[in-house]
């Protein structure tokens, strides 16, 4: 048996997950869609991940978790490692391009850049408290548009003076977007308008002040579309590389980073069939009224969080786990 | 019957709380502090601001709003100018009249501070102090021990930060008001993170006020806001012997987003985050970024270690 080791990258729109071998060598790659329900994303990537691996040559020793359901991830699969998605990110890109030196990323919901000198991180920034100009505006936009996401890229490619789109703002965005179309703008003209505001908003917002250099990688979901990428090579003057794989980015480094922890514990597919639950209740005993989650595994406790003081979680937990004695200490 | 003076647990309180403390206690008045900043008291803030205030203004109406009938006054400075080319952000010239006309039922005691205007403090406090003793010698006694004490405990903050800078290990300036970085509601959970994580916090606070508007000129000749001064002086004065900076911001201070726009740009070669805080309380996010930080932090060190050992 080989040691193999997973990685699995819950973000708000999309799940991913990677077995890779101690070489860092992709085994099983998955691919899909959250909607809403990590638990049952990620259940259905453990099936998926499965039947691509041969299960009595392999044997997955160490789990890592990343993306903004990690905590909850990582409690359902026994995780050794929950990491932010930023350093996921990097650490994933960076074993496939160890020369890269700025990284762009625009997800669901999160947009980022991260600048490596010399194969370090050595700063990065993040969208602040609005999600303008990432993938879900793109979606909603598309739906407005009625045309599917996935063929923006094409559309923008055709167009040759791309419609100017007040990009700012998803809700101004809208309304712009809506008037140009009544004054006779062409489709094209408006999709590869879209992707222009996309990367302008990303790089005045995102990546103001920060010294864009070569060779740059761009990747998230929003990577897949043609029409964005081009966008950024006119705006920066700089060729874009775009990863077959670069949506598994953070899969993989958290993957890698699991390897590298040399903590391992035992891990089983069979996971997929365990009911967890969620519930999340207002704790209610101070002013703060917390709002704590539990995740129960077949009923019991599991994990839990959400709470500003240890009693928070006692609290919750009593009411949703009655028949569990002697909590104190427990946490 | 003692009386009873109100301090809300907030703005300026979180800066001038002991030479308050101090200059009632010794006139004999009791003060009552609200409690740490908490849902509730957010809640209650919001709905009794306006809606485009800063998330402080509204914590500052719930705090008053929670010392109402708890105490027989209310203290709410009114602080215009506190030297002669500098000003207050507006919230500290309005929060008098923006509490007295939003939070029903109270009373406030009147305090102004404008120096430009020759509203000096010492008279303005003792004024106040006036309304509970009419022995006007004593009070001006009351104010002169309070403001040593204030002095005093204001030094010992500053010793303690270079107790903290010559300490080993990863060293964080964050940089924010102190209204922000002592509520419990934006600035403490950070603070409380950094420090779970292994990480020493430097805060912004610098009380050497003159030094501060020296070194503030090295950065911007005319940011006009006193407080921001300061924090541009703690920035001076601490971001070389930090490993990173984390500018804390509350949404939509225009004051801080200017200077945060400005500190940016001149602390190349330190790592530095802006983490903006709002009403919503998003933790996840927040957590994403810090931890990301320290790790970046980390790696940065690393190299540095491993850079130092190959050459």
């Amino acid at each position: 048996m080989s040691k193999v080791y997973l990685g699995v990258d819950v973000g708000s729109i999309s799940t991913k997950g990677v077995v890779i071998d101690s070489d860092g060598e992709v085994l099983a790659r998955s691919y899909l869609w959250t909607e809403g329900n990590p638990v049952r994303a990620v259940k259905r990537v453990l099936t998926e991940l499965e039947t691509q691996v041969d299960g009595d040559a392999v044997e997955v020793v160490s789990v890592g978790t990343t993306g903004s359901a990690r905590e909850l991830t990582g409690a359902v699969l026994g995780a050794q490692v929950v990491k932010n998605e930023i350093t996921a990110h990097a650490v994933g890109t960076l074993s496939r391009h160890p020369d890269v030196r700025t990284i762009f990323e625009i997800g669901g919901q999160d947009s980022k850049i991260i600048i490596v000198r010399d194969g370090v991180p050595v700063d990065y920034a993040m969208n602040t408290l609005c999600a303008a100009g990432t993938g879900s505006f793109l979606s909603s936009q598309a739906r407005r548009l009625d045309v599917p996401v996935e063929d923006f890229g094409e559309h923008a490619l055709r167009s040759k003076r791309p419609t100017k789109i007040a990009g700012r703002c998803t809700v101004f965005a809208e309304s712009d977007l809506v008037h140009k179309a009544q004054i006779g703008h062409k489709l094209d003209d408006i999709i590869a308008g879209l992707c222009d505001a996309i990367v302008g908003n990303y790089l005045n917002n995102v990546g103001k002040g920060k010294e864009v250099l070569g060779p740059i990688v761009f990747q998230g979901g929003v990577s897949k579309n043609v029409g964005v990428v081009r966008a950024f090579e006119k705006a920066t003057g700089h060729e874009i590389q775009v990863d077959d794989d670069g949506h598994l980015m953070g899969a993989l480094g958290v993957a890698l980073v699991a390897r590298d922890s040399g903590l391992e514990a035992p891990f089983s597919f069979g996971v997929r069939d365990v009911t967890f639950e969620t519930v999340g209740e207002e704790c209610g005993g101070c002013p703060n009224d917390c709002e704590v989650v539990i995740v129960l595994r077949e009923g019991a406790y599991l994990d839990g969080w959400g709470n500003r003081c240890p009693r928070g979680m006692e609290r919750v937990r009593e009411r949703i786990c009655p028949q569990e004695e002697s909590l104190a200490g427990a946490e | 019957m003692h009386a009873t003076v109100g301090l809300p647990r907030s703005l300026l309180f979180h800066k001038y709380h002991v030479l308050w403390e101090t200059f009632f206690g010794a006139l004999d008045v009791e003060t009552v502090t609200s409690p740490q900043s908490n849902r509730a008291i957010l809640a209650r803030g919001i709905e009794l601001a306006v809606d485009e205030t800063c998330v402080p203004v509204k914590l500052f109406l719930g705090h008053v709003d929670a010392l109402r009938d708890k105490a027989d006054y209310i203290l709410v400075p009114r602080i215009v100018t506190l030297a002669k080319d500098e000003t207050a952000c507006v919230k500290f010239l309005g929060a008098y009249d923006v509490a007295r006309n939003s939070v029903p039922g109270i009373r406030l005691l009147e305090y102004n501070v404008d120096v430009k205007n020759g509203i000096r403090q010492r008279p303005e406090l003792c004024r106040v102090g006036e309304t509970f003793e009419p022995n006007r010698r004593k009070v001006r006694r009351a104010y002169d021990h309070a403001a040593s004490e204030h002095l005093r405990y204001t030094a010992r903050l500053d010793e303690q930060q270079e107790e903290v800078l010559a300490r080993p290990g990863m060293k964080v300036l964050v940089v924010g008001h102190a209204y922000n970085l002592y509520d419990d509601m934006l600035g403490k959970p950070i603070v409380d993170f950094l420090g779970k994580n292994g990480v020493e916090v430097v805060s912004s606070e610098f009380h050497d006020t003159a030094k501060a508007r020296t070194l503030a000129k090295l950065v911007s000749k005319d940011i006009p806001w006193t407080y921001n001064k300061e924090l541009l002086g703690a920035l001076e004065s601490y971001r070389e012997r930090v490993d990173g900076i984390i500018f804390l911001v509350t949404f939509p201070c225009g004051p801080d987003s200017l200077m945060t726009e400005l500190c940016m740009r001149r602390v190349k070669g330190t790592p530095s985050i802006m983490l903006v805080l709002d009403e919503l309380q998003s933790e996840a996010g927040l957590q994403t970024r810090l931890e990301s930080f320290i790790d970046l932090i980390e790696a940065g060190k690393r190299r540095t270690m491993a850079g130092g050992a190959a050459r």
